[in-house]
Order: C-alpha cells, then structure tokens, then sequence
C-alpha cells in the first residue's frame, strides 16, 4: 500500500527522463503505427483539390515560433498539395513570424521544376492591425499590399493579375496558432464575401473552433501535427508529420499512465486514511 | 476636452464603419469612408509596437546598473539582440545570412523550446494534481485520457470504437460546450464593443 | 554530430532552455533575454516595412496626402512618454478602438446567431439531443441575471457536466499541442544535430 501512496509522488525529474526517452525510442526506431485520415482534414483536402487547375488560392500564415512545430507541416503541406495541382498560391500574414514562415514554404517551391516566385507563388508579407487588416486587405488587397516582401510591386506580379478584394480568390485558407485566427477570419472575410474558408489551427485550439466547423463556417478543418500527418497520408506523401506519430503515441501513453498511477496513490492514500 | 475629442473619435470612427458594414456597404462614399479608416487603423497599429519597443528600452536602460542588477548583462544582451536585428533587418537585408541566421537558427528554436517545456510541466503536474476527487473532475479526466489517447494513433490499435469515441466527445459535448462558452463571450463582446463606441466605458482612457 | 555552426548554434540555444527543466538558472535567463531581444527586433523590421510600403513611400513618393492622418495619429501615441502631453496619445488609441470596436460586433452573428441556428437541429438521435442540450445547458451555468430557481440549477449543473467533457477534450489536446512541439525539439537535436535519428 504505501508503495502505491509513493507512486503520487514520483520525482518531476525522472518524469521528465521518461518522456524524453518516450519520445525519442520512437524516433529513433520507428513503429509506423497506421491511422486513418479524419473528416475534417479529408473536407479541407478536397476543398484544395476542388480547386480548378491554374487558380489562384490564399494562404494566410498567422502563426507564431512557439507554435510553428505544431502547425508549419499543415502548411507545408496543402502548400505541396497545391503545386502538385497547378494552384497558384498567395501567402498573406497577419502575425509578424508569418512572413518568415512564409519564405520557409516558398524557398521549397523555388526548388519545384517549372515553378516561378511571383507567378505560381508570391510572399506579400505582414501588416499589423489584426482583425482590422484583415477587414481593409480582404476589401482592398493592393491598397494594403502595394509592394511584396521582396520589393516587387504587387500590382505588376503575374500571379496578382485580376486579384483586388478577398473574394477574388477561388479559396481562403488560414494557418493561426491564436489571434487572429478563426474567429477573426469568419467575422472579416466567412460571412462577408462568398469564398470558401478553411482553417489549420495548433492542437490545442481544435475544440474552441469545432463549433465553427460543425456550424458549416469553414469547409475543412485541421488541428495540429496530427492533422497536418493525415493531409500528408491523404497525400500519399508521408513526410516528418508522419513520422512523429509514433513518438506522439507513445507520448501520450506514458503521460496518461503517470495520471493513472497519481489517481491509484490518491485513492490507496484515501483507503488508508479511512481505515 | 481632454476627455471629450477621444470619446468623438471613437464615437465618429465607429459609427462611420458601422454604417458600411451593417447598413450601406453598397453605398460607394460610404464604402471608401469605412475602407480609408481601415486602412489608417493599420498604420497607426504599426506605430504602437514602436511605442512598445520604445517602453522595452527604457526599462531595460534601468536595469542595466550593476550596482542594483547582479546579471546586469542580460538586458544588455536584450538591446544588442534588439538594435542588432532591426539594423541588420533594415539596413542590411532581410535575405542575408546573418538576419535569417538570427531567425531561424536562435530565434526559432528558442521559442519552440520555451513553448516545448510546457509539456513537462503538463505531465508533471498531471501526474500530482489530476485527481478524480469528484464527479465533473471524473468527468474531466475521462475525457482528456479518451481524446489524449484517441487522437493519437496509438488509439486505433485498441480497435474503431476508440477513436470513434473521441470524434463523439470532440463533435457533440465539445462542441455544445465551447459552443456555449462561445455565445456567451459573443454577447459580451458586443455589449463591451458597443459600450466603448458610445463612451460609457472609457477604461481606455485611464478613466472609470 | 554536425559541423555546421548554424544547427550548433540552434542545439545550445534549445538545449539552454531545456535547462530550466534541471532549475531556473542564469544561462537561461540569458537566453530568455535574447529571445526578448530578437523578437523585438523582429517586430520592429516587419511594423517599418508594412508602414513604409503603406504609407510613407505613397506619402513622399506620390504625393497621397491623406496619409498624414494615420501618421500623426501614430506618432501622437508616443505622447504618452511625456507627461504634459500625455493626453494626445488617447486620440490614437480611441482611433483604434472605435475601428476594432465596430468591426467586432460583427461577433454577434458569427458566433452567436450563426452557432443559435446550428444548434436547431431535430432532437431525432440522442447525438442531436446531447448537442441541443449540452448547448442549452452550458448557457444556463452562465446565465447570472436573476437568482436561479432549483430546476435552473439543476440544468446549470448538467452545464457543468458538459463544460468539463468540453475541458477534458481541451486538456488532451494541450497536451498533444505540446507534444508535437517536444517532438520537433527532439527530431532537431537527434536528427540534425547527433545524427541519431534517420532524416
């Protein structure tokens, strides 16, 4: 029994121990756990493959460094899938990191054979004002981008020929790891102008921006590296999303069995107390 | 007036983008009007993360005293990172090696690191405090463990019904819940935003 | 192990933040720091471009004269650092808030009007039933306007039900957020920098 209580009081230290080791056996000896793509990523997936050929799709990369891991890969990924398409691809940000992350999705596009900056991408870069710049750019895109960030003027470039409001676009797709995110995106551009929206967030706003999806606001919805794992199986493109999974799994197990064991200290420890 | 042109301004730059957007957005004057505003907000929103820098540099020109500050060398660092980004950034180039060494190989890392030690104190804390000492934090518990193992593909091993367990809790008393916590913040946000525009909250002003 | 001094440099800086796991320590906080540092910097490139292609190139280039509002407006903010002029900068910040706060009451049919009509939804199935309700639910643990009869704290307290499944599912998905970000820490530093981990 009071081996049990002991185990509610294991030191932090060798948690940490195990959930670094937990993570790294994993990477290191790969399981290849399968698992299934779901609902909401195979709606965003068909969103993009919607898509006609040769069109020209928005992606607003609102995400910060803390969160990037979490979220870079979903945007890696629906990036790759819209070049395999012949989708042209306009990178907005509204978060500052953005525009960096912007040029890290771009400079493996610059690699593509057949693809050219400023005519099958382009990186217009950050404006602040949040949901306010998300209003005036959705209303007047080369008013609030007259130049992109490598000097061009936005006017001129191939890519934003017959591009000047939100709507232009034949689909709106936004990256967020908090604000602005998806409540701003639905207020600003979901409900005033009739393009589809469809949102990547962090983990760990899945739930808070289920509802918006359930409600029919956004056409597809991916939440986190796990989303961003199933976009690349949907794919058929594995990539390092994929190959965190099993590290993800394991992860998850080992924390969900220290909550077990705490409950069994606690409840041994109750047993005691009450005899 | 100290108090009186403020309380205009906002009245005034409210109501003109009010007007376009629930009543005459497909009035032409009233469509620039509401439109220009916007795009000001954007510059003058540009501006405050100046005033923000400006107020870190003070504060950090303070601490900088070795008399009063034994690691008075860590502010300094903070201005020299500080000055030597927006310098390199500005007046060097944002494509150079040194501006996307800073990025991508200090500024990146130290920031998903930060953010990655959360997940050890999650699970260490998980692990002392996450108690089912009563029924909503048995409830609580329940869910965090179905949808934490769930999601995972570890999950799908345990057969279908797993994770179709998770899809239920994330697709129904999820979405009820949030959607509730949802729609009450929604009705508060307005009565806030409304309050603002008409003057009866003028907390921004430093005033009650 | 790596030569480059770049994934050198990026192993030092994550692993001195990994450091706080042993205790909080000086190298950390010196490391914090500079995080600070680059931030700022960061934010003070991107803020004077997005200005500068704005308004400033339009304003000296061009001629468009209406940006000397927004300008002016700007540069009152910082008003507030000089005390006899202190008051000037609230112009600004009420320029502001009036913008954000029109356009944010916008937020009443997204998410309020728009998520009512989603949940008026048949009660046929009892996925139905737990969203009507588990909604309704939620709402009256909110609801402190007048004082609850014993049927509406009956109901607030399956609200509370509810929110803690809705919190429950939002504690597994922190954890799996965080996760996901020690993952990428760990394939960096045992992928590019030992070469333990095939890349």
């Amino acid at each position: 029994m009071d081996l049990l209580v002991k185990l509610g009081n294991i030191d932090r230290r060798v948690i940490y121990i195990l959930l670094i080791l937990a993570t790294l056996v994993p990477l290191v000896r790969p399981i290849g756990l399968p698992f299934s793509v779901s609902e909401a990523t195979k709606k965003f997936y068909a969103a993009v493959e919607q898509v006609p050929a040769g069109e020209t799709i928005l992606m607003a990369i609102d995400y910060s460094v803390g969160g990037g891991p979490d979220i870079h890969p979903q945007g890696q990924a629906v990036f790759r899938h819209a070049m395999a398409r012949g989708l042209k691809v306009v990178f907005v940000a509204f978060v500052t990191e953005g525009t960096e992350f912007a040029n890290q999705i771009i400079a493996e596009g610059e690699k593509m054979a057949g693809k050219t900056y400023g005519v099958d991408f382009v990186n217009l870069g950050y404006v602040p004002g949040s949901e306010v710049a998300i209003s005036a750019f959705a209303q007047d895109v080369l008013k609030v981008y007259p130049k992109d960030v490598r000097g061009n003027v936005t006017a001129d470039l191939p890519i934003m020929q017959g591009i000047a409001t939100v709507a232009d676009f034949v689909l709106v797709t936004e990256f967020a790891t908090g604000i602005p995110g998806p409540s701003e995106w639905i207020k600003q551009v979901g409900t005033r102008y009739n393009v589809p929206l469809a949102i990547g967030v962090v983990t760990v706003m899945g739930p808070q921006t289920t509802p918006y999806y359930q409600a029919g606001q956004l056409v597809g919805l991916l939440s986190g590296l796990k989303s961003a794992a199933e976009y690349e199986v949907a794919m058929k493109a594995p990539g390092l999303a994929t190959a965190a999974m099993d590290a993800q799994s394991i992860d998850h197990i080992v924390i969900v069995l220290f909550i077990i064991l705490g409950n069994i200290a606690y409840f041994a420890g109750k047993g005691k107390k009450g005899r | 007036m100290r108090k009186e042109i403020p309380l205009a301004i906002a009245f005034v730059t409210g109501f003109v983008v009010l007007l376009e957007y629930f009543f005459l957005p497909a009035v032409p004057a009233s469509k620039a009007w509401a439109t220009m505003l916007q795009q000001w907000g954007i510059v003058v929103s540009g501006f405050a993360m100046f005033v923000a820098a400006t107020n870190l540099v003070l504060v950090n020109v303070k601490k900088m005293d070795p008399k009063r500050n034994k690691e008075w060398y860590n502010p300094v660092l903070l201005l020299v990172f500080m000055f030597g980004m927006a310098f390199i950034g500005l007046f060097v180039g944002e494509r150079t090696a040194t501006y996307q060494f800073l990025f991508t190989k200090m500024y990146q890392p130290l920031g998903t690191a930060m953010f990655a030690l959360m997940v050890f104190f999650i699970a260490s804390a998980a692990q002392r405090a996450f108690r089912a000492k009563s029924v909503e934090a048995a409830l609580l518990l329940a869910a965090g463990i179905i949808v934490m193992l769930g999601r995972a593909p570890v999950g799908e091993l345990a057969g279908s019904w797993l994770p179709n367990l998770t899809n239920w809790i994330m697709n129904f008393p999820n979405v009820a819940g949030n959607r509730a916590i949802m729609m009450g913040a929604a009705l508060g946000a307005t009565a806030t935003a409304f309050r603002a525009l008409v003057g009866i909250d003028r907390s921004y002003l430093g005033v009650d | 192990m790596t030569s480059d001094i770049g994934i050198w440099v990026a192993a030092i800086c994550t692993l001195a933040m990994f450091s706080f796991l042993w205790k909080e320590n000086s190298i950390f906080r010196s490391f914090q720091h500079i995080y600070v540092g680059i931030a700022a910097g960061y934010g003070m490139v991107r803020q004077w471009q997005a200005i500068n292609n704005m308004a400033i190139t339009p304003l000296l280039t061009k001629g468009v004269t209406t940006w000397i509002v927004p300008i002016i407006l700007g540069v009152l903010l910082f008003a507030r650092f000089f005390k006899s002029i202190a008051y000037l900068s609230r112009w600004s910040v009420a320029f502001l808030i009036g913008i954000g706060g029109a356009l944010s009451i916008k937020i009443l049919e997204t998410e309020f009007i728009r998520q009512a009509q989603a949940t008026f939804v048949p009660m046929n199935s009892f996925n139905n039933i737990v969203l009507v309700l588990g909604t309704v639910a939620g709402l009256c643990y909110f609801y402190f306007t007048i004082k609850p009869s014993t049927a509406l704290l009956g109901v607030a307290k399956l609200g509370r039900y509810v929110l803690m499944i809705s919190f429950g599912a939002g504690f597994g998905n922190a954890v799996m957020g965080r996760v996901s970000l020690l993952i990428s820490r760990m394939q960096f530093l045992f992928g590019q920098w030992i070469y333990l981990i095939k890349m």
